[in-house]
């Protein structure tokens, strides 16, 4: 069966990145440095399979594999591990690859082992469009990179309640410094908006053939998601929102916009419907 | 020679053994330090030796045949640096075969140190063992046990806790700075006050990097003349709060008897500073920063007690690796005095004089 086999392919991505984050866990309980170049070799295999998975699943279901749940979560954590995989190397930002591991693993485990997040979607769902396509995976890939300014400012948060208590010893020494931090998040913030921005436009651009009601609330939850982080960017820019309160909003807002996908993820189901005749010949393959 | 019996021998004497006006007398230094390789791989039954001369200690190092090896040698450098040999006997140490092996890789691994697990003297044995082979002293036999020695160390450092930590305070600043900013070459510092620990740390940073130091002090010469020692500028001190907001790292050890800062001024300067954060080290007896300043967001502030505690729990960390370490080390120095004595060459074929 195709689905099964394209979830083979997660599982064994997830397994990777669930034995990097443990690996580079005990390094860290035991106050080491882990060698970059270990945890990325283990990372990059993980991507290549979770990258093999969703092309199966893509190629499978003739459409971008963003058609329920599971796959909005497994095609973000690819997001994030992906900007991980370019941005890790160049930025050199110790102990970045433990959290996006921590990361990738826990949402990769949950999407899998809750099953019935990963429910047939239509086959050339999306109207087979790529504007609408490219609209929902740059949507989608910002979500990742949300997902990574989440990262850092978590690491933030640890780093700065570290110097602030006085801490000094197990990961806190091994973290990237507080300026590092804020400077990298200051970057994820700013590509993430573009990055919306572009697939809002493009969505403008497009009709995506679902129902009024279900492209209004999905317009609506966007957006929502899209001002509140371009908000939050302004507000970073004229320094009214810095420091710890940054971060903590930036966390706040992902998980918002995480929760935000299942809403969309609903009203899209029940304005189009999987036909049973699909489903039935989904399940035979 | 009568016994021709392989032996390493180590003779010295350092800072666990000896006094510092004693050990005064031990150093030698320049060119002297070439005349005594010479003298004493000319004596009769030395094949190799190679002589560690750090301020903590002189240490030689002898490869040879004959129990007298370390008597030879001893009555050698006697002369050499006229010390009564009954002291040397009273203040040094002298240590055979296996065990020489392990204090070489101990002192190597800086258990030996004053400042356990330090790593300025692992350079200092790499120097000494450079020049011994430079002086042509050092042979197969003294050539691998300061190779393992070195491999010795540098197990220790990354696979054990004994290195890890600073141990005094202005390093322990330095750690916390680089947690903040992470490269320090950018930032720019004050250094307000003229303190003895003060001034060690902005030497620290020095060393480390920064480039952009301010001194100001009440007395404008005590300032000019610290800035004139570390590369910095004298600023006014008049009116100095104003410009906090342009440093990233404030240092404070002033005898003031009332805070210089408070909070207020800080949150001030902060607002100024676009998002970048401010590390106050404050180390005065009285403080010169108002407790509360701490409180501030993206303001950092450490008192000269925090950074004692730091030092304080980092030493006891270190001396609690001690034993283990001095465990693995010793087995590593049984294994390689084992390999030795399989490669040493047969008295007959060695090519020692005598």
């Amino acid at each position: 069966m195709i689905t099964a086999d394209s979830r083979s392919l997660f599982w064994g991505g997830c397994i990777l990145y669930t034995v990097g984050f443990i690996y580079a866990l005990a390094e860290v309980i035991r106050s080491r440095r882990y060698p970059r170049s270990v945890l990325l070799s283990i990372l990059g295999a993980g991507f290549v399979m979770q990258t093999a998975a969703l092309y199966w699943r893509g190629y499978s279901m003739n459409r971008c594999p963003l058609g329920n749940p599971f796959e909005f979560l497994q095609f973000m954590t690819w997001s994030t591990m992906l900007l991980y995989l370019v941005v890790g190397p160049a930025f050199r930002m110790s102990l970045l690859g433990f959290f996006t591991s921590g990361l990738a693993a826990g949402v990769g485990l949950v999407s899998l082992l809750v099953v019935s997040w990963d429910r047939l979607g239509p086959r050339g769902f999306m109207g087979g469009d790529p504007l609408v396509q490219t609209h929902a995976s740059t949507a989608l890939f910002s979500y990742g990179v949300f997902g990574l300014l989440a990262l850092t400012s978590a690491m933030y948060l640890i780093q700065n309640f570290g110097l602030k208590r006085k801490r000094h010893r197990g990961m806190f020494p091994m973290l990237p410094s507080v300026l590092q931090l804020d400077q990298m998040s200051g970057r994820l913030l700013l590509a993430g908006v573009s990055v919306l921005s572009f697939s809002l436009l493009i969505g403008a651009l497009t009709n995506s053939g679902s129902s009024d009601m279900a492209k209004l609330i999905k317009l609506g939850l966007t957006t929502a998601v899209w001002a509140a982080y371009f908000l939050l960017l302004l507000l970073r820019w004229v320094n009214r929102l810095v420091s710890t309160r940054f971060a903590w909003t930036s966390i706040l807002l992902f998980l918002i916009a995480l929760g935000s996908l299942w809403p969309v993820d609903r009203s899209r189901l029940a304005a189009a419907p999987v036909p049973s005749a699909e489903l039935d010949e989904e399940s035979n393959e | 020679m009568s016994d021709r019996r392989k032996a390493l021998v180590l003779l010295g004497s350092s800072h666990r053994t000896a006094p510092l006006e004693w050990r005064e007398g031990l150093a030698v230094e320049g060119p002297r330090l070439a005349v005594l390789y010479r003298e004493l791989h000319a004596l009769d039954g030395v094949a190799e030796c190679l002589v560690l001369n750090t301020c903590n200690r002189l240490e030689i190092y002898g490869v040879g045949f004959g129990d007298r090896l370390s008597r030879l040698i001893a009555g050698a450098f006697c002369r050499f640096q006229n010390v009564d040999p009954e002291s040397l006997e009273r203040f040094g140490y002298r240590k055979m075969g296996e065990q020489a092996v392990a204090h070489i890789f101990a002192v190597s691994a800086g258990l030996d140190s004053q400042m356990i697990g330090e790593t300025e003297i692992l350079g200092q044995v790499k120097d000494s063992y450079r020049f011994a082979v430079d002086q042509k002293t050092v042979g197969r036999f003294l050539h691998r046990v300061f190779q393992k020695g070195f491999q010795a160390a540098k197990w220790a450092r990354s696979s054990t806790a004994i290195g890890r930590g600073q141990v005094s305070i202005g390093n322990v600043a330095v750690d916390l700075a680089a947690r903040i900013f992470g490269d320090l070459r950018r930032s720019r510092v004050l250094v307000v006050g003229s303190g003895e620990v003060g001034r060690k740390t902005v030497k620290a940073l020095v060393s480390r990097g920064v480039k952009v130091i301010s001194v100001t002090n009440r007395t404008a010469a005590a300032a000019k003349q610290l800035a004139d020692e570390i590369g910095g500028v004298a600023i006014p001190y008049d009116g100095w709060q104003g410009s906090l907001s342009e440093f990233d790292i404030a240092i404070c050890s002033t005898a003031a008897p009332q805070t210089l800062l408070d909070r207020e001024t800080v949150a001030g300067a902060i607002r100024m500073r676009l998002r970048r954060p401010l590390f106050l080290i404050d180390l005065a007896v009285p403080r010169d920063i108002d407790a509360e300043v701490a409180e501030v967001p993206n303001v950092f502030l450490y008192g000269l007690d925090d950074l004692a505690a730091i030092v304080e729990e980092n030493r006891c960390a270190r001396e609690s690796e001690l034993v283990r370490c001095r465990k693995v080390l010793q087995d590593r120095a049984a294994a390689v005095w084992r390999r030795l004595d399989l490669i040493i060459p047969c008295p007959d074929n060695s090519g020692l004089k005598g």
